[in-house]
Parts: structure tokens; C-alpha cells; sequence
């Protein structure tokens, strides 16, 4: 094992830069997400006072806003961290070359998969060094935001000095777990790493679990006022948010199966050459087309909510004038928070396609498939899990806004501002899409 | 996944007999030069269809400069098979590309029915690779995520053909190969032979003018590959299609009527294999000139 590892340096050769960095770019996005938020989080409950005093004024609001804050972390670090393992099985599909030359060596299937294993693992923790340097440099900007409440200092918005070793430490072996589990799909051989090529099949049973827990929803808001009366409204409260949170974090479960089907159908029946391409590769693997476009989704959920927040009305006292402002505020910083997710793992997802995709284009191109075509093939790819993710974020954000109003939302700017927020999704994807562009040309063109 | 010889030899039996020995074709007869001219033996000869002269390739600069191709000419006519071999690094994969539009070389020319590749743009020798050429390469590069007749049709939709006329063009073409229950099967559910027959017929359904074939059997074991081979010669025949395959072995290239052995970039040796023994089914006929 220790020859091994001595020439592991050697044999896990670095396979240029841009390959290289990608995963460690999504390991520092995550881990910088991670500790901002929990960091904001933790000084939110902070300042909930202590049960002698008096609740006026701030402390009359800061529970209800800790509440939010929680709301916002429990949505928030479990895509941060998703993309932390997004990255892990990126790292991991990138080095098959090398896991086989290894075998070739002489290396146990057990040895190579324990070498790319801690491969991950350390561009994981480079990742989370860097994450951390991020952190810390955007944490006294956040001072500077106006929540309504006494301003938080640099102090109050970093973690204890324990909690980063922690976090690192947690963030690290995630990566290396979801590296462990890929590499449970794969076999490895000396000649090859030949992956599970099992025919993909998802359970309806996501689609199902998902509408149950709407129907909950909309009947826990319709009688749960009647059966918990007046004394139950913090009950109510804490209920309907693990619905909402349930519902949201649903969308990833959901929204696979519904790429799947939507792409099978549309493989079947494709009238263009690049709209069946991008069928077929989104049938052959739902969950990663889902993947890039989840943080959008994440993010067009958020500017949901947000919309729903500008109907709140006019404060009529200083406390819900606080509230106000700090729901606005703390809403929008967990969209800008979500839509850097969504940028990160949207344009990280996508570069790395068309690296691994590198010797499939150029032999298209030889084949008589234009650059153009190549690009609108990856364009279609994209296109159709991101027009299903704002149906499915505008469906859960109408179902959100209705219950609430007790109606369809009548405002015409709701629309528009909800309008633009969707937009700016499909402008984050274009974006994310004309990144790679010039790599799909050069890999495309190149001589051989 | 079926990996057995005999999956991937029906309906066509592997040729158990090694090929037949190339003979050197006497110096009298020019095979690679101007195939314009009433030959020696004084039939007219047809028009070539891809004809390269005082082909050059260089690589790199001042006193690293590397030559890939050292004057090379040839003319390939419809129908024809010619095989391209040779030690690695003699210049023969660099030819093919030449040929197939897909390099430009450092000087000389390539013409495929009188039109100079050269004078094309990128986009328009890309499209005339995807209209009047085929491609068969070593490990078959299809497109793993798509089915067999999906693979085939992809091309010609490319080229601008309705889904449902290429769905059946495709479908034919994979049952007149062997193919036909399996037009749903993806990649790695066929073995090896099978899916470079996939590839064959991919590269056979735009009816090409011309079929380029780099090792084509280079990742087959060798009934298989024999099999695959007879295949993609017949095929090519039959369709009037000039084949050009790149090869380092000499039964594979005994598949084909004619032969050149290059060195250092330079054609230094041809062989045309007589009517009997040239081929894998002894149907191939020849009249001593370029065809």
C-alpha cells in the first residue's frame, strides 16, 4: 500500500488546469456558503434574549427572525454542501484513466479506490482552505447590511474558532463518502473503468411523496388554525415551516423523475438532431442533468418567497417596521447566496461536461457535426431541465403564495418582479452554457 | 453484454483462412500517378473520386521542424479499397486526415470530384465529411447515451434529413448488417463486433463517396475483426463507395485491392492484389487499372 501511495503522486497526473480547478472552485464555493450561513444563523440566535428581559422593542422580534434565520440555513447548507459532493463525484469521473493505469500497475480494486478516495479528499480540503480565506474576506461586507436590528459586527457573524476544523473536518468527509459511493458504481479494471451501465429507471414514488406532502401542506393551512386554536400558533408556525422546507428540498427528489420522463418522451420523438442528443444524455442520466440546474431551481423558489414578502404591506409599529426590513434583507441575501450556488454549480457542471466530453466532439466533428450544432446540442441539454425547474419553482411558489393569500396573488408587479427573477435564471444558464462555448470549439477544431 | 465471436459474426462468417499475400505491382503501372491517363493497358480509366498530389505536412518550426508527409500522391477511385500502412509515426493517420478534409496540408492538394478541399471553408468541408464521406474509427465512437438506430440516423438528420426518412434508411442498413432486434440496444449493451457494425452502417447510410476507416479493427479480437472487416469492404463495394482504411496490419489491409506502404512520409511501396485473392470474398474484380 505504500508504494502505491508513493506512486500515486505519479500516476494521478494532474490533467491541466482548468480540469484540475474546477472541483476545488466547488469545494471553496461550498465550504464558504457553509460558514456564512451558519455563521449568520448562529449570530441571529444569538441575540434571542434571555428569558428575564423585557420583549420590546428588538428582542420583541429577534425569535421570530432567528426562526427565519434557521429557515434560510436549513434551505440553504443542504445545496451548499450537495455541491460539495457534486464536486466529490466530478474529481472522481475525471481520473478513470489513472484508476485503470493503477490496476494496470498492480494496484487492488480496494488500494486504487482508496487512492482516488483520498485524491478527492485532498482537493476537498484545498477547497475548504480556500473557502474559508473567502469567508473570512466577505464576512465585514455583511456587517455593512441593514437588518432593522443593531448592526452585527465582524464577531458576531464568524463562527467559534472550534467550528472551523469542524466544518472542514464534516465538509472533507462528505466529499470523500459521496467519492466512496461513486466509486461503488464503477468497476475497476486494469483495462478500463467500466461503469454501471444499468439501464436508469426512477420510481414514480418520488412524484407521489411530493404530492402528498402538497396536499399536507394545503390542508394543514385550510383546518390546522381550527384544530390547533389560538394557543397553537407557535405550533402552527414551526408545522407549516417543515412543510414549506419539506416541499422544497422535495423539488430535488421530484425533479429527476420528471427530466427523466420529459426527456424519454422527447428522445422518442426529436425532429432535431441536437434536441434528440440532449434528450438522450439527460435520459441516460437524469440526476446530473437535474444537478445543474438545481440551484436555479433553489433560487427561483427564494425570489417565490421574496414576491410573497412584498405583499406583506406597511408596517404599522417600529418592531414590524424591524421585521420588515429584516426579512427583506435576510431575503434577499439568501436569493444573492442562492443564485452563486446556482452560478457555481450551473458553470462548474457544465465546463466539466465538455472536458470529458473533449474526444466525442472532435470525433462528431469529423463525422460532419458543425461547431454550431455541437453547441445547440448542449444548449438543449440544458434547456429542458431548466424550463421544467422554473415550471416546477414557479408551481411550488404560486402553491406557497395561494395558501398563504388564501387566493391567486393579484398584483400585477408580483408577476413582473417574479417574471424577472426568472429571466435572470435563464440568463445565469445562457451564461453558464456560453462558458464552455469556446472550449466546445476548441475541443471540437483542434487537429488531431 | 455478448462478447462472443459468434454474436458478432452473424450472419457473416469470419474468413478462418489468413488473407491473401499482397503481390508488388510492377513499377510499370502507375497506380498513384496521373489516373487521368489511358494506361498501359489502355483502358480509360474512371475519374478519381479523391485524388491528392505533392502532398506536404510539417509540424513545428525552424530546426524542430517535423515532416509528417514528404510528397505523397494518390488517386483512390469509386468503389476501390485501398489500405494505408506502415510503422507508427510514418505518416499514414496524418494522410488520412488529409484526405478526409479534416487537416490542411503545408502544400499540395486534395481533390475530391474536381472540387480542391483547400478552396472549401471549415464549415463547408465539414459538411461535405457529413454529406460524401464516412468515417469508421477504431473503438466505433458512437454516441454512448444514444440507441443503435439513433446513432445511425444522427448523421443524416444532421445533414438535414427528416427523422422518420433517415429512421428508415437506418434501419434498414443495421438489418442488412446483422443488426435487425437490436435497434434499441445502446452501446454498451452490444459487443464489440456489433457495434463497429453500427458504426459501419452510420457510416454507410449517407451513402458516401468515399469511407475512411482508421484501424478499424484495431479493438476486435481477430475472428471478429475479420468478420467486421468483410463487412465494411463489401459494403463499401457494393455501394460504390471507395474505401481508404489506415492500418498497421497486413491481413487487415489484405482486405483491401490495393495497398501502400508508407515510410518517413513517403508512399514506398504499392501492392495491387489480382482479381482472385483480392478482398475477403474473392468477388472483387479488377482490370489492372485504377477503378
Amino acid at each position: 500500500m505504500s508504494a502505491l501511495l508513493a506512486s500515486a503522486p505519479l500516476l494521478l497526473r494532474r490533467r491541466g488546469a482548468l480540469a484540475d480547478i474546477l472541483p476545488v472552485i466547488a469545494f471553496a464555493a461550498a465550504t464558504a456558503i457553509t460558514a456564512t450561513v451558519l455563521g449568520g444563523a448562529a449570530a441571529f440566535v444569538g441575540r434571542i434574549p434571555p428569558d428575564d428581559v423585557a420583549m420590546t422593542g428588538e428582542a420583541s422580534v429577534m425569535p421570530f427572525l432567528a426562526i427565519c434565520a434557521l429557515i434560510a440555513s436549513v434551505l440553504l447548507v443542504p445545496s451548499a454542501v450537495g455541491l460539495g459532493g457534486s464536486a466529490a463525484r466530478l474529481s472522481l469521473a475525471r481520473r478513470e484513466q489513472d484508476l485503470a493505469a493503477m490496476r494496470l500497475v498492480g494496484g487492488t480494486s480496494g488500494q486504487v479506490g482508496s487512492v482516488a478516495v483520498l485524491d478527492v479528499a485532498a482537493q476537498s480540503l484545498l477547497g475548504a482552505v480556500v473557502g474559508l480565506c473567502a469567508h473570512a474576506a466577505v464576512t465585514p461586507a455583511l456587517t455593512r447590511l441593514d437588518f432593522g436590528i443593531a448592526p452585527f459586527t465582524v464577531g458576531d457573524l464568524l463562527l467559534p474558532v472550534w467550528a472551523y476544523p469542524v466544518l472542514v473536518v464534516a465538509l472533507v468527509l462528505i466529499a470523500a463518502g459521496s467519492a466512496a459511493v461513486s466509486l461503488a458504481g464503477v468497476v475497476l479494471s486494469p483495462l478500463g473503468v467500466a461503469r454501471d451501465s444499468r439501464v436508469v429507471r426512477l420510481s414514480v414514488l418520488r412524484v407521489v411523496l411530493w404530492a402528498v406532502l402538497i396536499v399536507g401542506f394545503v390542508a394543514f393551512m385550510n383546518v390546522g388554525g381550527m384544530l390547533l386554536g389560538s394557543a397553537g400558533t407557535g405550533v402552527m408556525i414551526a408545522i407549516m415551516v417543515l412543510f414549506i422546507a419539506a416541499i422544497v428540498a422535495g423539488i430535488n427528489v421530484v425533479g429527476p423523475f420528471i427530466v427523466w420522463i420529459t426527456a424519454l418522451a422527447l428522445a422518442k420523438t426529436a425532429p432535431m438532431p441536437s434536441l434528440l442528443v440532449g434528450a438522450r444524455r439527460l435520459a441516460g442520466d437524469p440526476r446530473a442533468g437535474w444537478r445543474a440546474v438545481s440551484g436555479i431551481t433553489f433560487a427561483l423558489v427564494i425570489a417565490g418567497f421574496l414576491t410573497m414578502m412584498a405583499t406583506l404591506g406597511e408596517a404599522t409599529n417600529p418592531e414590524e417596521a424591524m421585521m420588515f426590513t429584516a426579512m427583506t434583507t435576510g431575503g434577499l441575501l439568501t436569493l444573492g447566496i442562492a443564485a452563486v450556488l446556482a452560478a457555481v454549480s450551473t458553470g462548474v457542471s457544465q465546463t466539466a461536461r465538455v472536458i470529458d466530453q473533449a474526444p466525442r466532439l472532435r470525433s462528431q466533428h469529423i463525422a460532419g457535426a458543425e461547431v454550431g450544432q455541437l453547441h445547440r446540442a448542449r444548449l438543449a441539454e440544458i434547456a429542458v431541465p431548466v424550463a421544467l425547474s422554473s415550471l416546477i419553482a414557479t408551481g411550488t411558489a404560486l402553491l406557497v403564495l395561494t395558501t398563504f393569500l388564501g387566493g391567486a396573488p393579484s398584483d400585477p408587479m408580483m408577476a413582473v418582479q417574479y417574471l424577472a427573477s426568472v429571466l435572470g435564471a435563464y440568463a445565469l444558464v445562457i451564461a453558464a452554457v456560453l462558458v464552455g462555448s469556446p472550449l466546445v470549439t476548441r475541443y471540437a477544431t483542434r487537429a488531431a | 453484454m455478448n462478447t462472443s465471436p459468434s454474436a458478432d459474426t452473424a450472419p457473416f462468417s469470419p474468413q478462418s483462412a489468413p488473407l491473401p499475400v499482397p503481390q508488388p505491382v510492377p513499377s510499370s503501372v502507375p497506380q498513384t500517378h496521373g489516373a487521368h491517363q489511358v494506361a498501359q493497358t489502355g483502358i480509360m480509366r474512371p475519374s478519381p473520386v479523391l485524388s491528392a498530389r505533392g502532398l506536404l505536412q510539417s509540424y513545428g518550426t525552424g530546426g524542430t521542424t517535423t515532416r509528417a508527409l514528404d510528397g505523397v500522391d494518390l488517386d483512390i477511385a469509386r468503389a476501390d479499397s485501398l489500405a494505408v500502412m506502415g510503422p507508427s509515426g510514418c505518416g499514414k493517420t496524418t494522410l488520412l486526415h488529409i484526405l478526409a478534409g479534416i487537416l490542411t496540408p503545408t502544400s499540395g492538394t486534395v481533390l475530391h470530384e474536381g472540387t480542391d478541399l483547400a478552396s472549401l471553408g471549415d464549415r463547408r468541408r465539414t459538411r461535405l465529411r457529413r454529406s460524401d464521406f464516412g468515417f469508421v474509427f477504431q473503438d466505433g465512437q458512437l454516441l454512448p447515451e444514444l440507441t443503435a438506430l439513433e446513432n445511425v440516423i444522427l448523421p443524416r438528420m444532421l445533414g438535414g434529413t427528416s427523422r422518420r426518412a433517415a429512421t428508415a434508411e437506418a434501419a434498414s442498413w443495421l438489418d442488412r448488417l446483422g443488426l435487425s432486434g437490436m435497434h434499441d440496444r445502446r452501446p454498451t449493451q452490444l459487443s464489440g463486433g456489433q457495434a463497429q457494425r453500427v458504426a459501419i452502417a452510420r457510416a454507410l447510410a449517407g451513402r458516401p463517396s468515399v469511407v475512411f476507416a482508421d484501424e478499424p479493427t484495431g479493438a476486435l479480437d481477430q475472428a471478429t475483426g475479420q468478420s467486421v472487416l468483410q463487412i465494411l469492404a463489401d459494403s463499401c463495394r457494393d455501394n460504390g463507395a471507395a474505401l481508404v482504411m489506415v492500418t498497421h496490419d497486413a491481413q487487415v489491409a489484405a482486405a483491401c485491392r490495393r495497398t501502400v506502404t508508407m515510410q518517413d512520409g513517403r508512399i514506398a511501396q504499392e501492392f495491387v492484389r489480382p482479381a482472385a485473392t483480392a478482398g475477403t470474398t474473392g468477388s472483387h474484380r479488377t482490370d489492372g487499372a485504377t477503378r
